[in-house]
């Protein structure tokens, strides 16, 4: 068994529990036995007891907030400010993208279905190329619709010298009918 | 966020998410171990102001150089060994006291009256309180530093270690030259 000058050294390690196991077992062991270092760790555990009670407990009531306002009056370097731009953004886009996208289906869905001009467009015409070629089929003669029309307006001009066309807007179109 | 969430919120994520420069997260790493820095801080230095002072700096240090942290230790001590460089920084530039060496104070053990009387435990809890507040007054801060850490704090030997940057061995030689002191201190006032 250790000696009484051996184990006051390691009486506090061994209130503590910072001895090896078997260390702690032979104090264990003294102590039981003897009276001066029984008293000795009995005062140890009072002073702990003693210290912990007349420790001044600090108010941290607005030391988060104090903390925080310091960090952001730090200067934050340009990879963290980009950073958080870039965060920033696409937290934004987050939310705006499907409102974007919905009012987007909204607007062409009611152009589709409600606007007259629309329903004409779906129900009535068939395209603006058929259109155009409906236009040039009115400037044709009389004639050619009689002799049976269905060729070309280039056609038209190779028989007919008397009739002109031009795709220059400027240009006035006189039709003049073949005299008898 | 709510106090669930965030108390759920997951070291590693906060510490990762600070890193990045997302103050929040580090704004909830500050709640957690506000109480534990500000203790440490007051158990070095051994002042509410300074301790709070201290403490606040100690945050600030940590989040300028968080990208520095790896997770080789844990996150405790390494805000400990911040605070513990800034009192050593603190106690130089304060100069306030001059104090006895601590391998020097270490020595002193062998002076200590070696006899000792039966428990201080009938001081009367004002009496006592008052008593020990002039005994760690008398202790170097070393010592005092150790004693607060171990008994107020209840950081470990090794985490004191790190903290004051001195090896084991030192520590559990202070916390030994501590108590007996702060005993014979106590002892005397008692008998006085």
């Amino acid at each position: 068994m250790p000696a009484c000058d051996e184990v006051k050294l390691l009486l506090g390690p061994f209130d503590d529990g910072e001895l090896e196991p078997h260390e702690m077992e032979d104090v264990a062991l003294h102590v039981v036995s003897c009276t001066a270092c029984k008293a000795a760790l009995e005062d140890y555990r009072s002073l702990g007891m003693a210290l912990r009670d007349c420790s001044p407990k600090l108010e941290v009531e607005g030391f988060t907030a104090a903390v925080l306002k310091r960090i952001d009056q730090i200067p934050r370097p340009l990879r963290i400010r980009l950073r958080h731009y870039l965060d920033d953004f696409a937290v934004h886009l987050r939310g705006v993208v499907p409102l974007v996208a919905a009012g987007a289906l909204a607007a062409l869905l009611t152009g589709w279905f409600v606007t007259p001009y629309a329903q004409r467009l779906l129900h009535h015409s068939p395209n603006i190329v058929q259109l155009a070629a409906g236009e040039r089929h009115h400037i044709e003669s009389p004639q050619q619709h009689s002799s049976g029309g269905g060729q070309d307006v280039a056609s038209d001009e190779s028989e007919s010298s008397m009739i002109t066309l031009s795709d220059d807007p400027t240009t006035t179109v006189i039709w003049l009918p073949n005299q008898p | 966020m709510s106090k669930e969430s965030r108390s759920a919120l997951d070291e590693t994520e906060l510490i990762r998410k600070a890193q990045r420069g997302d103050p929040e997260a580090f704004g909830i790493l500050v709640e957690r171990y506000q109480r534990r820095v500000v203790g440490a801080a007051l158990a070095v230095v051994h002042n509410p102001d300074d301790a709070l002072e201290l403490a606040q700096e100690t945050f600030v240090r940590a989040y300028e150089n968080l990208r520095g942290f790896e997770s080789r230790s844990s996150f405790s001590t390494w805000l400990y060994r911040i605070a513990a460089n800034l009192a050593i920084d603190w106690r130089r530039r304060e100069g306030r006291r001059s104090f006895v060496r601590g391998e020097e104070a270490e020595n002193e053990i062998e002076r200590l009256p070696s006899p000792m009387g039966d428990s201080f435990a009938e001081f009367s809890r004002g009496e006592l309180n008052r008593h020990l507040r002039a005994a760690l007054d008398e202790l170097t801060p070393e010592h005092r530093a150790v004693i607060l850490l171990r008994e107020v704090e209840g950081l470990s030997y090794d985490e004191i270690s790190d903290m004051l940057q001195c090896p084991r061995g030192t520590v559990m030689s202070r916390l030994h030259y501590a108590r007996n002191r702060l005993r014979t201190i106590l002892k005397g006032a008692e008998l006085s």
